[in-house]
């Protein structure tokens, strides 16, 4: 299965009120990669996985998964192929992680049956994979970001999709909660194949984490392909229009980018 | 707080007993009383469980005929406007929503009040025509509140509340300008703005029965997809959930349960909103759990509301709608003082 193409983009473009945010995008990802969009506010990061997602629903013959159409796929059907995890979920919900978890088998449930014990063995094994069984008789909207992220994750692993689209999963976490969630992303990608397309802020996490990182600027993609051979400090500087120096990682050798204040002289200002 | 099955089952039971108790009640008090165990001897009599031959025919008239469609008809009211309280609570994510905050209610109440003062009072097929401009109400103002809220093809949550208080205060202005044009005409529409049970008999019951029954059985056969919607619209789509035509259906169904009441009953307001909201602090969120329970204890506080509305100033009575105010109100404000945050759901 590896290398086959997962998901096929051909000349997408998206206009909001007369703005040009996606400008003509074609791209593919292969399948049980893992895949990091970067790229400054405004970019259009979100706005190519709410396509993807069909929380905008794309033209016809535009997006393909697995050569099919999104448009041709039922709703449910579709679900059972492409989870996806926003930014934030409503933290006024009372619901036991549990019971959110389980929420991910609603494709597999027709209406006038209930959840069987299959459906109930899997969002358990789900929160298992994904470290949440000990917290999962707590109301979502008493545990911490980090863990309640880990919930949607785990509430997308229970649709037992192929694809997981991620909207900024560690946005708002501390250092060991960002680790935690990514290292579970890693996880799923190597023991299940699960191919993942991923928003990040944080260009090391990228670094860290992806086969591939997609780098978009004003609604193109500025370049595709492994980290150590698409980032660089011109790209960057094009892209970010900041100065870094890059690092490798004395650990793993992956590349660490750190970014130079524009205001060199900050510190004798300060003694001085 | 995690409520294990035969503990559920325990409450919903205990709900059901209440309700029966009160409805007993209903029917025992009055301006001739009758004690609650003479109610029970008649009605048992009247399905010939028991001899009947020492009931006073008095009695069996005024309990069948009078006291026992009234709180039937109190019952059925209070689960229906529960029901759409619950199911706009859920869509809205906002403790607020209710019909007559949203202006379903007053909608119902203007189409009806249009139909007293043009004087088609005509009825087909056991359907007033005021009932039937009181649907077209409700109906039409959900669809402008709603085509006003809407930015593209959704409609945010915000907006949607906004709209409809300004369409609600809109709409009251108009029942008042109706009331001071045709002064012969005014206490009726008070009637429709106050809200009584007065006007009861089986015939509303029935068609208050009709409606609420299966829709109460649609809104739990989309128990899950509510579930899901109010945990984030964009998940719900993304789980498969169409999001846009289950809130259609739930409008139009809302639209439907709030005409009927308020065609036969006039606005009662608060039953919608306390009630659904009370229920999910106690019971959680979950609508296969909270719909059953939102049907019993709305249903209950309804007929308690109307005994209260018929005895406290006997022989007068208060319109169930002041009655409903009376406690709903404290008793909101109560719950936002109690727990802010679990209010702010």
């Amino acid at each position: 299965m590896k290398n086959d193409k997962a998901l096929e983009i051909k000349n997408l473009s998206y206009t909001a009120l007369s703005n040009e945010i996606l400008k003509n995008i074609s791209c593919s990802f292969k399948s049980g990669l893992f895949y990091s969009i970067i790229g400054p506010n405004g970019s259009g990061k979100t706005t190519l996985l709410r396509h993807i997602s069909r929380n905008l629903m794309p033209k016809e013959d535009v997006i393909f998964i697995e050569g099919k159409d999104v448009n041709d796929f039922k709703g449910t059907d579709f679900a059972k192929i492409v989870s996806y995890v926003p930014q934030q979920i409503d933290s006024s919900c009372t619901f036991t992680a549990f019971d959110v978890v389980l929420m991910g088998r609603y494709p597999y449930v027709k209406r006038f049956e209930g959840e069987k014990k299959k459906d109930i063995d899997i969002a358990l094994w789900a929160m298992k994979a994904t470290n949440t069984f000990n917290i999962k008789d707590k109301n979502i909207n008493l545990l911490s970001g980090g863990e309640r992220q880990r919930v949607i994750i785990a509430r997308a692993l229970a649709q037992q999709g192929k694809i997981l689209l991620l909207d900024e999963p560690t946005a708002h976490l501390d250092i060991h909660h960002q680790i935690e969630i990514m290292d579970t992303l890693k996880q799923l990608n190597i023991n299940y194949g699960i191919t993942i397309l991923c928003v990040l802020h944080d260009l090391n996490t990228a670094c860290e984490y992806s086969d591939y990182v997609v780098v978009m600027k004003d609604g193109n993609i500025e370049n595709m392909g492994k980290p150590q051979e698409v980032l660089n400090e011109k790209l960057i500087k094009k892209v970010y229009g900041i100065d870094v120096s890059i690092i490798k990682n004395p650990v793993n050798g992956n590349y660490h980018i750190i970014p130079q204040s524009s205001f060199k002289s900050n510190r004798e200002y300060n003694c001085g | 707080m995690v409520i294990n099955k035969s503990r559920y089952r325990f409450i919903v039971f205990v709900s059901f007993a209440v309700l029966i108790v009160l409805i007993a009640f209903a029917a025992a008090i009055g301006t001739v009383k009758i004690s609650v165990l003479d109610v029970f001897k008649t009605l048992l009599s009247r399905f010939e469980l028991i001899n009947g031959s020492k009931i006073l025919k008095t009695n069996e008239i005024i309990i069948f005929n009078i006291r026992i469609p009234r709180a039937l008809l109190a019952c059925f009211i209070g689960m229906g406007l529960s029901m759409v309280g619950l199911v706009y609570q859920g869509i809205f994510k906002n403790p607020m929503a209710d019909p007559f905050v949203l202006g379903t209610s007053s909608g119902s109440a203007l189409g009806a009040a249009i139909a007293i003062v043009l004087g088609i009072e005509k009825t087909f097929l056991g359907l007033s025509s005021i009932a039937g401009c009181a649907f077209a109400g409700a109906i039409l103002t959900t669809f402008v509140v709603y085509n006003i809220a809407k930015v593209g093809n959704r409609a945010s949550n915000t907006n949607l509340l906004l709209s409809g208080v300004a369409m609600n205060f809109f709409l009251s202005s108009i029942i008042s300008f109706i009331m001071v044009l045709d002064r012969n005409q005014v206490e009726k529409i008070v009637f429709w703005t106050l809200g009584s049970l007065a006007g009861a008999n089986y015939k509303n019951v029935l068609l208050l029965m009709v409606i609420t029954i299966p829709s109460g059985l649609i809104i739990y056969s989309f128990a899950r997809d509510l579930n899901i919607i109010t945990t984030g619209e964009e998940t719900a789509s993304s789980l498969g959930v169409e999001v846009e035509r289950v809130k259609n259906l739930m409008f139009i169904i809302s639209s439907l349960i709030v005409a009927t009441c308020v065609s036969v009953s006039g606005i009662i307001g608060f039953v919608g909103l306390i009630m659904p909201h009370i229920v999910k602090i106690i019971i959680g969120p979950d609508y296969k759990k909270a719909l059953p329970l939102t049907l019993l204890w709305g249903a209950s506080f309804m007929v308690l509301c109307d005994i209260l509305s018929r005895s406290l100033l006997s022989p007068a009575e208060i319109p169930v709608g002041v009655i409903t105010s009376f406690f709903g109100a404290p008793y909101f404000i109560y719950l936002l003082y109690k727990d802010k945050k679990k209010v702010i759901q």
